[in-house]
């Protein structure tokens, strides 16, 4: 594909886990790739990235500035002729699929080849969210409500990433699930832990490998073993994972589903289910009578 | 009646006052580099464009969309376009930032993305990205007494034997507002470096280094999500490497074919300058220990 591929989701959505997946299936490799070596799939919103494509120090400049260059780099890094990837251009992202005031997106679509949509019930988001944010859930609930919740927000300092506004939790979804003129998949988290096998032979299938023959199932399913959570939990354990928050634990906790009903009051819960109901519908996370699904 | 400054040692004259660089030593030499506001070309020839900016061999063009534009032409002269209503602190900004790290290579100066201070008379230059903290752990060892040599852009030649030496900048520093507070130094008084950002101009009085220094040492500063601090050499032929990643705005060289030109001062700091690695947390709680770590390291 040529252009960009968005590796986009809410954080703490299953990105990483994503991530893990894509690097062991391009490698094909005997042993399991190291997860301080995701290379393949860097930021979107990497400050230095954004700063050497430009010319200009991003720390001298004002947010508006930034948002409205983005664009621009994007485009200038989607044709870069030194970027040693080998399996194309693929970026994780966080950010909404923002419009800008000039109605055109932050991510074009003329330098975009599609989107891989990581989506994760709210719930969950909301638990997972407040650890690897070193926060109190409460924080984590308000900010899956917060339409104007942005990472790296920090406007007394320069943090390594530029700030990514987020939207809500449903807005983000949304955000990015109507943009036009590039080819989305949606990848469930539920439904990569229920069904990794088809889950991701369907990713395969999107970015346009082999997900058929004998040769290319039994690639996904190495991948797969490759990238289980056990195996990134013993990485972490042994070697740390340097895209943990410092504050936050470890940044794999569970890698299940489900684990919101132990954690979050029922308050909480109807906060989240009463903000975000329409998108938990339509994401089957809520059935037709409004029962929570997930 | 133009302006006279001196800064990387060259004589710079000026049609328009620059807050913060330093007087001309000498203003009856001829001027190394002319700065005038005046016509710039929307275009120039042979060049490879970037996203704001194009570049050739000899010339350089900037547009900063509502601020200015910006020609730079052979190392000798800059042209400023601003655009009507700009602060004069804006203009400066960037004239300060890339077209002077544009001018520096057309005139084959090294500038290393870096801050550097003077020890014993020897320079330590601290690199590293954006944000990296270069600026912070310059302006930490300034208030213990250490000059500051530069901020941000440091020249680096080669000298006699091939040693490298860094050349002094103006005495001025930018500092975000919580590096400032990590400094105990109140934002009060300071002059914000945009309207809009908590960054802050922080002129430096006393405690200049006006002359060149030979380099002793250069950190690279990185940020982990580890508590501890660590400072790790780097031998061999990842110096170059990592020595070269940290060459000021280097697109923007390689655009104008400015590489082979940086050969000599990248090979003076390669055989001369022992290199370092720093990685701490990207907060600024343990400041105090990191640069006592510092100052332990540097003067060994």
């Amino acid at each position: 594909m040529n252009g960009i591929t968005w590796l986009a989701s809410y954080p703490k959505s299953g990105n990483t886990w994503m991530r893990v997946f894509l690097t062991n299936y391009w490698r094909d490799a005997d042993t399991p790739a190291d997860i301080n070596a995701l290379d393949e799939t860097p930021i979107a919103s990497s400050r230095p990235m954004f700063d050497e494509v430009l010319g200009v120090d991003s720390t001298d400049l004002t947010r508006a500035e930034i948002d409205r260059l983005r664009p621009a780099v994007y485009k200038a890094h989607a044709f870069d002729p030194d970027d040693p990837r080998v399996e194309g251009q693929f970026c994780k992202i966080h950010d909404a699929y923002l419009i800008l005031p000039d109605g055109q997106p932050m991510f074009p679509a003329e330098v975009t080849a599609g989107a891989i949509y990581i989506l994760r019930n709210p719930f969950d988001v909301a638990v997972s969210y407040a650890n690897h944010s070193a926060k109190p859930i409460p924080w984590a609930v308000r900010a899956l409500n917060d339409p104007t919740h942005t990472l790296a927000e920090s406007r007394l300092g320069a943090a390594s990433q530029l700030h990514q506004p987020l939207s809500t939790w449903s807005g983000h979804v949304e955000s990015w699930m109507s943009a036009q003129g590039f080819p989305i998949h949606l990848a469930r988290y539920e439904d990569m832990i229920v069904d990794p096998v088809e889950s991701f032979r369907a990713v395969v299938r999107f970015i346009g490998g082999d997900a058929d023959s004998d040769a290319g199932r039994a690639r996904i399913d190495k991948a797969i073993r490759f990238s289980e959570f056990g195996e990134l939990k013993k990485q972490e354990e042994e070697k740390g994972f340097r895209e943990k928050m410092i504050k936050a634990t470890s940044f794999f906790n569970q890698g299940k589903s489900g684990t919101w009903r132990d954690k979050l009051t029922p308050d909480q819960i109807e906060t989240l289910r009463a903000a975000h109901a329409p998108a938990m519908l339509r994401y089957g996370y809520l059935d037709g009578e409004g029962n929570i699904t997930c | 009646m133009p302006f006279h400054y001196t800064l990387y040692g060259l004589h710079v004259t000026s049609e328009m006052a620059i807050a913060g660089l330093r007087p001309a030593d000498d203003d009856t030499t001829t001027p190394d580099v002319t700065i005038v506001y005046g016509m710039v070309p929307t275009a120039i020839a042979d060049a490879k464009a970037g996203v704001t900016y194009s570049a050739s061999a000899r010339e350089f063009l900037l547009d900063m969309a509502d601020v200015a534009r910006y020609h730079v032409a052979d190392g000798r002269q800059i042209t400023i376009a601003p655009y009507p209503g700009v602060p004069d602190s804006t203009v400066r900004l960037f004239l300060l930032g890339s077209a002077l790290g544009a001018l520096l290579h057309q005139r084959g100066m090294l500038p290393m993305h870096a801050s550097a201070i003077a020890l014993d008379d020897m320079a330590i230059l601290f690199a590293g990205a954006s944000g990296a903290g270069k600026s912070t752990m310059a302006a930490s060892l300034h208030q213990r007494g250490y000059p500051l040599i530069a901020d941000d852009i440091t020249v680096v030649y080669a000298g006699a034997q091939g040693r490298p030496i860094a050349a002094p900048a103006f005495p001025q520093m930018k500092l975000w507002a919580q590096s400032l507070t990590a400094l105990d130094t109140p934002a009060e008084g300071l002059t914000r470096i945009r309207p809009e950002l908590e960054k802050y101009t922080l002129p430096i009085g006393d405690g200049f280094q006006a002359a060149p220094l030979p380099i002793k040492k250069l950190y690279l500063l990185h940020a982990h999500n580890k508590p501890e601090i660590e400072i790790k050499p780097v031998t061999g032929m990842a110096k170059i490497r990592v020595l070269r990643t940290q060459v000021y705005h280097r697109r923007v060289m390689e655009y104008m074919g400015a590489d082979s030109a940086h050969f000599a001062a990248i090979t003076a700091l390669a055989m001369h300058t022992p290199v370092a690695i720093v990685r701490r947390s990207s907060d600024l709680l343990r400041l105090d220990e990191l640069i006592a770590l510092l100052e332990t390291d540097m003067r060994a």
